[in-house]
């Protein structure tokens, strides 16, 4: 009974901490970033269940800023990788490179590339050829990248956050769609409220940088992450999701009309996995200890939009992802209704 | 249980406000039943009152103004019945607390209390979220729930079913009051109602008058009573007089043949259309002079678009333009054209004909005026086939040409084009001329070495670069070194 009541206490006490953590970082990231607050919760929420985010966005919109602010609150190694279309693998990897010993003999030794890092910005991601954004894939699955007969595995927390630019397609290559379905949340930056422009403007303009400060680190970061996976579903819950994605799949049995006639791809078991993780989050947040079918709903939208593919009608019509999840979420009821 | 719970009292608790739960979903499906019942008892009314008034029209002894009040109460009744019977059914604890959880805005706390209540091994944050949720399971037994009634709306079947029982309804009413004021049985009244009879079917004055042979057969060519189509409500009725008086003058008696005889007068009438008798045989000559014109070149010009669409290089419409007089109106139309009448001729849109004619009149024969004899377009927008066939040719037109895969179009489909070919300047061929020809010996004699002569002309004008100061200093050195060792040397 005692140990019961000591591992209770235990888990209140991380379920505190996790807020804790989530505000002190939010807070320090505001410094930076003015408004934003959804895609600032969604990005802390994908670094604190071990995601990868995609920030799509004009540009000056601090999709960047975002990112950077977030590796300068958490003291975890950062780096930044600017996609270009002559950028190769080995590039973001590393390669093998000769190097002078001490003796004055050659000798090969690997140098590492900017993707072994814990938080890594890949700044307009689509701009790198298919063959540079496949790299990724399995240093974002696996957590580890191969080189030659080398495979380094990745310090955790690892996570890849990617921005892009949905104007100036000309010379980009649109991610493919295993690497989309890895992203966790596909985060839509919009333009800040009228009343956030001037706070940008003192901020920006002034003589004084703002700078975040490191509140937290990779350790408690990993902390975070186990209290996460600790936090459990109902069943009923878990049927909702389940029913959500199998609602964004055309022809399947909870798909409405609107699946049918506008989708090609449906969203993988991944989706579900997505709502799930971020679900978690937004009840511990929310000072629950399980998930709801509103916590799984409210984040439908960042974790399925990217999941699912409008075919050629759709896109005729001018379908969006988010129409589609829109009509998912209105057809599959929740189970309390 | 951890932090002083205790499982069964909160199961008991849950269970409390479940039930409440229960009560309002429970309302809520008595409610919809209720709506969908509406529906259902009009159904019975239209029904029992249908099969009353049939079972009057075939003589039962059914009062529909008696059965009206009847089918109205017993469809009254239906719909609180259905109600009933849907808020008896038994509603599990979940959809229960699910829906107190969503009345109350208890994000699910119940409903997942109740599930982790039956876990064997609650992990701690179970723990907790049962904590969590015993917090709030007393304010969610004192809350009081709302019963939310869908909109009611009638179905467009249900409008239908109303209109139908409100036509039905007076319909009884209207029977029901000639039943009243004729009591069945009573022959004295069918008799007031037969005399009635006559008066309604009475031929006006003007009309005339059936002839007396007519009239004199009428006793001997009546119909047996039974095969008689009589009104409802008579044949119970004895026959009388007044019965036979008015069968003769409403035609009952009429002989078959003077029936016949105006029947055939009409089949007669029919096909020679209206109109032939009031044409003028002015209008007549004027359109047979006007067709002949026109006949002459009706054979030159079938081949006269045969060689258009060879020149026009429409491959594909060939089949669907030579094979047009195949197709079943065509053939129709034209097999008309061949035989021509006077009937036809005689139409009354005379100028519609003629425009038709006008524009098919190059086609062999007068057709139907289709809007151009043209292939049909190919609305295929996919690119290409390859060399395999078009799956979607379907004859009419025959499949179409490859489309392009470049160009904006398939910019838009999406189809590769690749951005350069590698080694050349531009995409494209690259036209290379080369000529074979075989190394011919030529005989020339060798030029023989021989020492190079000092040059006897001026040389010309040489730069003399400037050079820098340093540069100078250096050359000067350089030589006088030059010039000391030479004057050094014996």
């Amino acid at each position: 009974m005692t140990n019961n009541a000591t591992t209770v206490a235990a888990a209140q006490s991380a379920a505190a901490d996790f807020c804790n953590v989530h505000d002190r970082i939010k807070s320090e990231v505001q410094k930076v970033i003015v408004g934003q607050q959804a895609a600032i919760d969604s990005v802390l929420t994908a670094l604190l269940v071990g995601g990868h985010v995609i920030l799509e966005g004009v540009p000056g919109l601090g999709k960047t800023m975002l990112v950077h602010a977030l590796g300068e609150a958490v003291d975890i190694r950062f780096s930044r990788i600017q996609f270009t279309p002559d950028m190769m693998p080995a590039d973001i990897q590393g390669t093998n490179i000769l190097v002078d010993d001490e003796e004055g003999h050659h000798t090969v030794q690997f140098q590492e590339g900017p993707l072994v890092a814990n938080l890594v910005l890949a700044d307009e991601i689509n701009r790198a050829t298919p063959k540079t954004q496949s790299a990724l894939l399995e240093a974002m699955q696996e957590r580890q990248i191969s080189v030659g007969k080398r495979t380094i595995k990745l310090e955790e927390p690892f996570c890849v956050m990617a921005t892009q630019n949905p104007v100036e397609q000309e010379g980009t290559y649109p991610l493919p769609e295993a690497q989309l379905d890895r992203f966790l949340f596909k985060i839509i930056v919009g333009y800040p409220e009228e009343s956030e422009y001037k706070d940008i403007l003192n901020r920006t303009t002034g003589t004084q940088k703002q700078k975040a400060a490191h509140v937290s680190n990779g350790d408690e970061i990993m902390r975070m992450r186990e209290v996460v996976r600790s936090v459990p579903v109902p069943e009923h819950v878990q049927d909702d999701a389940v029913r959500l994605v199998i609602g964004t799949q055309p022809n399947s049995p909870h798909a409405c009309d609107m699946v049918n006639e506008n989708i090609l791809l449906g969203s993988s078991p991944r989706g579900a996995q997505g709502l799930l993780l971020a679900g978690k989050v937004r009840a511990l947040l929310d000072g629950r200890f399980a998930v709801s079918s509103d916590d799984i709903r409210s984040c439908a939208h960042d974790v399925l939009r990217h999941r699912v593919m409008v075919n050629f009608q759709g896109q005729a019509d001018g379908v969006t992802p988010d129409h589609v999840i829109s009509a998912v979420l209105e057809n599959v009821k929740p189970p309390s209704s | 249980m951890a932090g002083g719970l205790d499982s069964n009292v909160f199961e008991r608790e849950l269970d409390a406000v479940a039930r409440k739960g229960a009560d309002v979903i429970r309302g809520h499906h008595a409610r919809t039943a209720a709506g969908a019942a509406v529906d259902e008892a009009l159904m019975i009314v239209v029904a029992l009152l249908s099969w009353t008034l049939i079972a009057h029209l075939f003589g039962a002894a059914l009062s529909p103004l008696q059965m009206l009040p009847w089918s109205l109460s017993l469809g009254a009744l239906w719909v609180p019945v259905r109600a009933a019977l849907a808020s008896l059914r038994s509603i599990p604890r979940k959809p229960s607390l699910l829906e107190v959880d969503r009345q109350l805005k208890l994000k699910d706390r119940l409903t997942t209390a109740s599930e982790f209540l039956d876990v064997s091994e609650p992990t701690p944050f179970m723990h907790l979220a049962l904590q969590d949720a015993r917090d709030h399971v007393d304010d969610a037994r004192t809350a009081s729930l709302a019963t939310q009634s869908p909109p009611w709306s009638m179905s467009q079947r249900g409008r239908v079913l109303a209109l139908v029982a409100v036509i039905l309804g007076v319909v009884a009413m209207s029977i029901g009051d000639q039943a009243v004021a004729t009591p069945a049985g009573s022959g004295a009244s069918t008799g007031v109602v037969a005399e009635e009879e006559p008066a309604r079917d009475e031929p006006p004055d003007d009309q005339p008058q059936p002839p007396d042979n007519e009239k004199k057969s009428e006793p001997t060519t009546a119909p047996p009573q039974g095969s008689a189509p009589a009104r409802p409500g008579k044949e119970a009725a004895p026959p009388t007089r007044d019965v036979k008086k008015s069968q003769g003058k409403t035609g009952f008696g009429r002989s078959g043949d003077a029936a016949s005889s105006s029947g055939k007068g009409q089949a007669r009438g029919t096909p020679s259309s209206q109109g032939q008798s009031t044409k003028s045989s002015k209008e007549r000559t004027k359109k047979k002079n006007k067709k002949p014109k026109k006949r002459p070149d009706r054979p030159q010009d079938p081949d006269k678009e045969r060689k258009a669409e060879e020149e026009s290089g429409h491959t594909t419409g060939r089949g669907a333009a030579s094979g047009s007089n195949k197709s079943p109106a065509a053939s129709q139309w034209s097999s008309k054209d061949q035989v021509t009448s006077d009937d036809e001729e005689d139409l009354d849109d005379d100028e519609e004909v003629d425009d038709e004619f006008d524009n098919s009149d190059a086609r062999g024969g007068l057709q139907p005026a289709l809007r151009d004899r043209k292939p049909p377009v190919n609305r295929d927008l996919s690119i290409g086939f390859g060399n395999m066939s078009n799956p979607d040719a379907n004859g009419r037109g025959g499949p179409g040409t490859r489309k392009k895969s470049r160009g904006v179009a398939s910019l838009v489909l999406g189809v590769p084009i690749p951005d350069h070919i590698k080694g050349r300047p531009n995409p494209g061929k690259t036209k290379i001329t080369q000529e074979r020809v075989e190394p011919q010996p030529e005989d020339i004699a060798s030029v023989k070495a021989s020492p190079r002569r000092p040059r006897g002309t001026p040389a010309g004008h040489l730069s003399n670069p400037e050079l820098a100061p340093w540069m100078q200093d250096l050359v000067r050195a350089y030589f006088r070194a030059i010039r000391k060792n030479s004057r050094n040397r014996p």
